[in-house]
């Protein structure tokens, strides 16, 4: 396998896939090198939202009023500026490592609210500690407003705020279900949380094996002393970036390494994108885009206007991915729950779409959380409604690549002969799309 | 290239379909897993959490009457049902099943440790988990896991609906979703897409195969639809309205030798926070006028009695009314039932008792779950405790 399809695989996974501009070099330079400068260029710089913030008072002030519409509206506007800015990262920045694996803590740490300035924080979160240390991921998010309102006001367990919060750490932030604690362990650290908000108990409790007067920072740690917690994490980021069947050998020396860092990501991505096996052909094309990273990653492959902004996301919800909505604690489910029929006709369609060769006109799922008894807006794009137009003049050069190198993973003969066949008498640009509406280019 | 649309539908009669296709007739020879028993199962999803106590109305009770001076139904305004409750007057229709024995309604349902999110509660209706289980399938889909797990083409179950609801997504398949049978067609009979299906054998990974195997199903699958909703189309006049089109989709198909047994609809919303009865009433007028001329036409087709209709809604609402003359997000709710074939008739339970609140909530006594198991146990005749993961129990209605 040459270069540019090692480079195009990295970049898939360590980014969001090749931006245009980049094709050249990606024939040349040698994924180690690539691999560097992706690191090299990820710093992190807070996001920046199209949307003035309202003062914390006036925000204050919006959430105790009878009438809760500027307030509903404020969160409703800042978290499309919020989604906004941080799409357009994803598409832009030369920070590609950074946002994704800041988008895998968002499904890892994941929140669902309607409250803006707490999306906020928590992505900055999750953006900043992206490539740190996994422990002050865990410390800075069990202390966010985001994490502590949604598992305890969200999820409606008042009477029990703090087993709750324990319970998901363990379960989904650090250990996986079942693993290492029973529930008791799970009453006994909902007590030592306890000295996190109001009403401590001082007492003596007892935590995976250990005695003392702990609080929530002495369960954190003692989580973190804990190999398989490395282990539940490097899993997770192996299923995420290399693919959804772990080796398991792999992962065992993935997270021994990544325990004796002391939990710091750089070094875990280090040993993924500078090892050998990461380049094997089982790991190549072997994963579904998820929707973000289907939309994202079209949008650096192929510049383009649209009447709409709102649109694009529309597209991502319609596909079953919306930032700063997971459908719930667990984050996004992956893999093959992505597609059922009627998403993929319509991944297969949207690039058409894109083009202007087909409208789309159909109706999301009601999301009553949000719009507040009002029915749910149709997406509608065609000639007329929410226009998209491609670039076509930005990318002259790169209509006469070989394009299906170019867009998919693992090209293949068969493919290559049939779409070239179908095309024959149209233009590349009709090629280009056609190759980005097959079920090849789901995949990554 | 676009397909000629006109040409196409011209020259694909089921003969030229199935050439065209070779999976074509696999799809009309499906083995089933479980014997197929000639139930019909509807449900129709209550968007936005549906107001329990202005539907099903406790017209003696002061405590309803107190916590709502400006929403509550009058006692003189309800349809009564017995001496102690009444039916909202949007709902005539319901008040004629009721009287006929063809309507069951189940009081306060719901689940320990209730959520108020719209969204995460929509989840633990439609997957059948706890409050404190995350599942990625439906119970509905792993219903079609058992149903079709060595046939063909999922058609058992169908959501009418441009995108495919949770609760109809199982581990290894997943219902197919569509507003219009038409529309379904349309947009998987492209030339490419065929072309791609044509050439789809041997791939080298899984996920592959997997995403050609759901392109090859929704080709084949729409051929199939689309020819049996056009079979036998019913001949009454539906209202117009969103969920009577989607009625009308569904009894065209019931009437065809369709293999469905599972239809999903929605409507709504019913996310009542301000001017309630306004926006209830006119989603109640829209379901009554489209289940009266279902109910008419199932019966004349001789189908009612295999046929039932499940309600359900995210939560109901508080018991107190707020100030805007809305009511915010509950617990427990009921659920309705139509069918002529149902066993036990009439308001299955006790209405809620708004003495024992819980913080202003109703505190639920049935679960939701052991609902879910006698209507697969007894209507869809499958295995309700490998498909909701436990044994919940069963109720006589069915």
């Amino acid at each position: 396998m040459n270069n540019f399809l090692k480079n195009k695989h990295l970049v898939s996974r360590a980014g969001f896939g090749i931006h245009h501009n980049d094709i050249e070099k990606y024939k040349n330079i040698s994924p180690k090198k690539l691999y560097e400068e992706l690191k090299k260029n990820s710093d992190y710089q807070p996001l920046q939202t199209d949307l003035q913030a309202v003062t914390a008072e006036r925000y204050q002030e919006m959430l105790k009023a009878t009438d809760r519409k500027p307030y509903n509206q404020f969160n409703k506007n800042y978290n499309t500026s919020v989604r906004k800015s941080w799409h357009s990262q994803m598409i832009n920045t030369p920070s590609q490592l950074r946002e994704k694996i800041a988008l895998f803590w968002h499904g890892h740490f994941a929140t669902r609210l309607q409250q803006a300035f707490f999306n906020k924080e928590i992505i900055e979160i999750f953006r900043k500690n992206a490539l740190g240390n996994f422990r002050d991921l865990v410390f800075e998010v069990s202390k966010s407003p985001a994490m502590l309102y949604f598992l305890n006001n969200q999820q409606n367990k008042k009477a029990r705020p703090n087993e709750n919060f324990a319970r998901e750490l363990m379960e989904l932030f650090t250990l996986g279900r079942g693993n290492l604690y029973t529930e008791k362990d799970i009453k006994e650290s909902a007590r030592a949380f306890t000295g996190w908000s109001y009403n401590h108990d001082p007492g003596e409790k007892e935590f995976l094996g250990k005695t003392g007067n702990f609080d929530g920072t002495d369960i954190i740690n003692i989580i973190l002393e804990k190999p398989e917690c490395a282990h539940f994490i490097t899993e997770k980021i192996y299923k995420f970036l290399v693919n959804e069947n772990p080796d398991e050998k792999i992962v065992k020396s993935l997270s021994e390494k990544f325990y004796k860092s002391n939990y710091d990501i750089t070094t875990l991505m280090d040993e993924i994108f500078l090892s050998d096996w990461f380049y094997s052909d089982k790991n190549i094309g072997a994963k579904i885009k998820s929707p973000i990273e289907l939309i994202v990653g079209i949008r650096r492959i192929m510049p383009m206007d649209l009447q709409n902004r709102d649109t694009i996301y529309n597209f991502e919800k319609l596909l079953g991915q919306e930032l700063l909505q997971p459908p719930n604690v667990a984050g996004w489910p992956s893999g093959i729950a992505w597609i059922d029929s009627s998403t993929l006709l319509l991944r297969m369609k949207i690039p058409a779409v894109m083009a202007g060769y087909k409208t789309l006109d159909i109706e999301p799922k009601s999301n009553d959380d949000i719009n507040m008894g009002k029915d749910e807006k149709k997406v509608i794009v065609n000639k007329k409604q929410n226009t998209i137009t491609i670039h076509w003049e930005g990318i002259n050069n790169i209509l006469n690549e070989d394009l299906f190198n170019l867009l998919l993973s693992k090209p293949n003969e068969k493919l290559q002969k049939m779409i070239t066949d179908f095309n024959s008498d149209k233009s590349k640009k009709h090629l280009m799309i056609s190759i980005m509406s097959t079920p090849e280019y789901q995949l990554c | 290239m676009i397909i000629n649309r006109k040409n196409f539908i011209r020259t694909s009669s089921l003969a030229v379909a199935s050439f065209l296709f070779p999976n074509f007739l696999d799809a009309l020879t499906l083995p089933d897993a479980i014997a197929m028993n000639g139930k019909t199962l509807i449900i129709l999803q209550l968007s936005g959490g549906n107001d329990g106590l202005n539907t099903i109305i406790p017209i003696k009770n002061d405590i309803y009457y107190k916590s709502r001076n400006q929403i509550s139904i009058k006692e003189n305004d309800a349809l009564l049902l017995t001496d102690e409750a009444g039916i909202n007057p949007n709902l005539k229709f319901f008040k004629e099943l009721y009287d006929n024995g063809e309507l069951a309604v189940m009081n306060n349902v719901g689940y320990p440790e209730p959520n108020k999110s719209h969204f995460r509660s929509m989840d633990i209706w439609q997957t059948a988990s706890g409050s404190n289980e995350f599942k990625n399938s439906g119970w509905l889909g792993r219903y079609l896991d058992e149903a079709c797990h060595d046939c063909q083409n999922p058609t058992q179950a169908i959501e009418v609906d441009d995108l495919l609801s949770l609760a109809m997504k199982g581990e290894t398949k997943n219902a197919i979703a569509f507003k219009d049978p038409k529309k379904l067609f349309d947009n998987s009979q492209e030339m490419l897409y065929k072309k791609l299906n044509a050439d789809n054998h041997d791939h080298e990974h899984d996920l592959a195969s997997y995403l050609y195997n759901t392109l090859g199903n929704a080709i084949n699958n729409s051929e199939y639809i689309f020819s049996e909703s056009k079979a036998k189309p019913t001949d009454k006049v539906y209202p117009s309205t969103q969920i009577g089109k989607d009625f009308k989709t569904i009894s065209s198909l019931i009437k065809s030798d369709i293999n469905t047994q599972v239809y999903y609809l929605s409507t709504g919303s019913f996310d009542t926070h301000s001017n309630q009865n306004k926006k209830q009433n006119q989603l109640f007028k829209n379901i009554n006028d489209a289940v009266e001329i279902f109910t008419k036409d199932m019966k004349e087709n001789g189908k009612f009695n295999d046929v039932m209709i499940m309600t359900f809604s995210e939560f109901g609402r508080r018991v107190a009314q707020n100030a805007s003359n809305g009511t915010d997000h509950g617990t427990a709710n009921q659920m309705f039932f139509i069918s002529g074939g149902l066993k036990r008739k009439g308001l299955l339970n006790e209405l809620p008792d708004l003495t024992k609140l819980n913080q202003g909530d109703l505190i639920y006594q049935e679960d939701f779950r052991k609902v879910y198991a006698t209507v697969l146990k007894r209507w869809l005749n499958s295995n309700d405790q490998k498909i909701l993961g436990k044994d919940n129990g069963y109720y006589d209605f069915l």
